[in-house]
């Protein structure tokens, strides 16, 4: 019983000393409803559009103020929506919408080229601030040949109730944190007719559109074959940008990778990133042209800080 | 002197916590602890140290405020309570709006690194392939158990098919279902799969802790071979919440597993001219080992984009896939509005699903279709048995 009771307490000792370690950081939790939604990939330019949805998953008015962002000029153009209860939403980006059709408090510009949006939930006068975790949406381009892309908001939560600030604390205190990494299968870049060539949309999570201070990344890349291969990359990011796999580097292609498929981990160094992937491939039996949007696997959180006028 | 006091105050706290962590039954037995040898050895450990250990252990620096923020969220601890995390539960206060109680339970959270994986919709049929594509998210090899399940009729029930992966470290991995794969060298084969259905996977670790269980994400991509029509959508993950062995009985209940969501919510297209969708759906209770299908009625409340609230229903055994046009409410003619909120709940079992959106659109008005997975709300306990 002596020894027992020693071991006990260096037990309590050790786990004492054990749970003085740092927490980990983790990446925001998705496809629930949010306070921040961000749209990795809206496009309207020649031969392409954008449908942009919008729901309001609470049985609360809600007040949503949210930013295009253009690249390359890395401007934001804003515009508030006021969505009743578990109102949906939608328009097409090149066209916005002024409210037709009983939607009260809603006029979205239309949006010209490539770009992103953000939304932020406004709480109202009756809101405690801890209802603010409230929306979600979707972006579904397309564009001729039934080219079509489509992606779900990456969503961030408000942890704890608060007032409401144009500047947003992505911190995993205030809000979630933006995720770290992301974890993408991609398919390997080859020669054909047509090409399989995946095309990645990058975006800096840091936004500071009050002083109109463009974020700028270097983005480090990490390919895993499916033998287990490793090997890397990296470019760099102003804003937004959307770069074809294989001119980013040759080892995203078939022939250096060495397998058909791949798993490639996306990171930012200078700040964290919003990362995409648009699955481009040909049809294994029939050849024919194929589209769909990729969306990562998180992990890890990284803390991030979002302006806005 | 300061020291002195600062020690005394340590080895008096250091006493304490000994007396409450030997439990009670070394409270009983008080008389035998030596305390004297006990606070002995606490006296040579501390004049070894030098320094008093508990401003050491304060003291352990801190890492740049940039990256080491404590976030409470979702780490993998045993514990299931996510106490840092705004509950959402959209539609309790509802004022009638939505003919649905309110929901108590945390959905899982979505597109992490998890222990099991749904995915509702793998199609062999025809010109239809699907290329499914598991990622092992850790630095350790993993085995994962799979079964594809089918809906074969009244008489036969849900059909399943098991087979095992093993992924070493980072690996992806991705077979066409139609196809399987097979690889000798790494013990690793997936049949062929002919029909619709879906697909599970639970992670199978070697060890029981939990970082060893939610390591899997995963995706399928369905294509036509002819025209390239493609839907590809993330599985449905659910992240394991203490440490154990992995038995085949998948416990979806908050504690062991996370709950399957209480309701899914779409935002969808109204069924119209060039527009009508596919809703896919997948019961979460599952009992493979006795057969036994699950059969469930979905209740199903429809919002259009003012407000207005319609309802409907279906039942469906092991796997429901039905266009939009089977169901009037989400035709545009009845809901007026191009775009509608459609809540979904599962009455016998949790669900969960995805709608395939499609519609014309483009200069040359061409069909498309794109994978619309739901938002989740709420949870309800469920388990999945593997034979």
């Amino acid at each position: 019983m002596r020894v027992v009771a020693k071991k006990n307490g260096l037990l309590a000792v050790a786990l004492m000393l054990g749970l003085s370690g740092v927490a980990r950081a983790t990446p925001p939790a998705q496809r629930l409803p949010s306070a921040i939604i961000m749209y990795p990939n809206v496009r309207a330019e020649a031969g392409f559009d954008t449908r942009v949805e919008m729901v309001n998953l609470t049985s609360r008015d809600q007040e949503i103020k949210c930013h295009y962002l253009r690249a390359p000029i890395c401007n934001g153009t804003d515009f508030f929506v006021r969505l009743t209860p578990n109102q949906p939403i939608s328009w097409l980006a090149s066209r916005g919408t002024l409210g037709s059709g009983g939607h009260v408090g809603v006029a979205v510009p239309p949006f010209f080229g490539q770009g992103s949006l953000k939304c932020f939930v406004i709480p109202d006068e009756n809101s405690d601030g801890s209802d603010q975790n409230a929306i979600q949406g979707r972006a579904t381009v397309f564009g001729t040949g039934g080219y079509t892309e489509s992606f779900g908001a990456i969503g961030i939560e408000r942890i704890t109730a608060g007032d409401f600030s144009t500047t947003f604390e992505l911190d995993g205190s205030t809000y979630a944190q933006c995720p770290d990494n992301y974890h993408f299968t991609f398919i390997a870049s080859e020669a054909g007719d047509p090409d399989t060539e995946s095309e990645l949309i990058l975006s800096t999570c840091d936004e500071d559109l009050e002083n109109l201070i463009s974020s700028t990344t270097v983005v480090q890349f990490q390919i895993i074959n499916e033998f287990e291969d490793m090997f890397s990359a990296s470019t760099t990011v102003l804003c937004y940008d959307r770069q074809v796999l294989s001119q980013i580097n040759s080892v995203f292609s078939r022939d250096v990778l060495g397998t058909p498929t791949g798993q490639v981990i996306v990171r930012g160094i200078q700040g964290a990133v919003i990362a995409v992937l648009v699955d481009k491939f040909v049809t294994p039996d029939g050849d024919a042209a194929a589209v769909a949007g990729n969306e990562p696997a998180l992990s890890r959180g990284r803390s991030a800080r979002i302006r806005i006028p | 002197m300061r020291r002195f006091r600062g020690m005394r105050r340590s080895l008096a706290a250091l006493a304490v916590l000994l007396m409450f962590s030997a439990g009670p039954a070394a409270a009983i037995e008080v008389d035998e602890v030596d305390w004297t040898a006990v606070l002995r050895a606490l006296g040579v450990a501390l004049d070894s140290w030098r320094l008093s250990p508990f401003p050491r252990m304060t003291a352990t620096p801190t890492s740049p405020p940039a990256t080491s923020t404590a976030t409470p969220s979702h780490t993998p601890p045993a514990t299931p309570t996510r106490t840092f995390t705004v509950t959402p539960m959209p539609t309790q206060p509802s004022s009638g709006q939505l003919a649905f109680g309110p929901s108590i339970g945390i959905a899982p959270p979505q597109r992490l690194a998890s222990a099991f994986l749904v995915f509702p919709y793998v199609v062999h049929s025809g010109s239809t392939d699907t290329r499914v594509t598991l990622i092992n998210m850790s630095d350790s090899d993993i085995s994962v158990n799979c079964f594809f399940v089918k809906d074969a009729g009244p008489v036969l029930g849900c059909l399943e098919i098991g087979f095992r992966v093993n992924l070493t470290p980072l690996q992806p991995f991705s077979w066409y279902a139609g196809d399987g794969t097979n690889n000798p060298l790494t013990f690793t084969a997936a049949p062929p799969f002919d029909g619709v259905g879906e697909l599970k996977c639970a992670v199978d670790p070697e060890v029981p802790d939990l970082d060893a269980h939610n390591v899997l994400q995963g995706r399928a991509t369905v294509f036509d071979n002819n025209d390239g029509d493609t839907v590809a959508y993330g599985a449905i993950g659910f992240q394991r919440r203490i440490p154990g062995h992995y038995s085949g009985v998948i416990s979806l209940d908050g504690f062991t597993y996370d709950q399957c969501p209480e309701r899914l919510h779409f935002q969808v297209l109204a069924q119209q001219s060039g527009s009508n969708s596919s809703m896919i759906l997948t019961p979460c209770q599952e009992d493979l080992l006795t057969q036994t299908p699950t059969s469930t009625v979905v209740q199903m409340q429809i919002v259009n984009e003012f407000e207005q609230v319609f309802s409907s229903s279906t039942t469906f055994t092991c796997l429901s896939v039905k266009s939009f046009s089977s169901f009037s409410t989400l035709r545009r003619s009845t809901l007026g509005t191009d775009t509608a909120h459609v809540v979904l709940r599962g009455v016998s079992s949790p669900l969960v699903g995805m709608v395939v959106d499609r519609f014309t659109g483009g200069a040359d008005h061409s069909s498309h279709s794109s994978a619309n997975d739901p938002y989740l709300e709420g949870g309800r306990p469920s388990t999945v048995i593997f034979p």
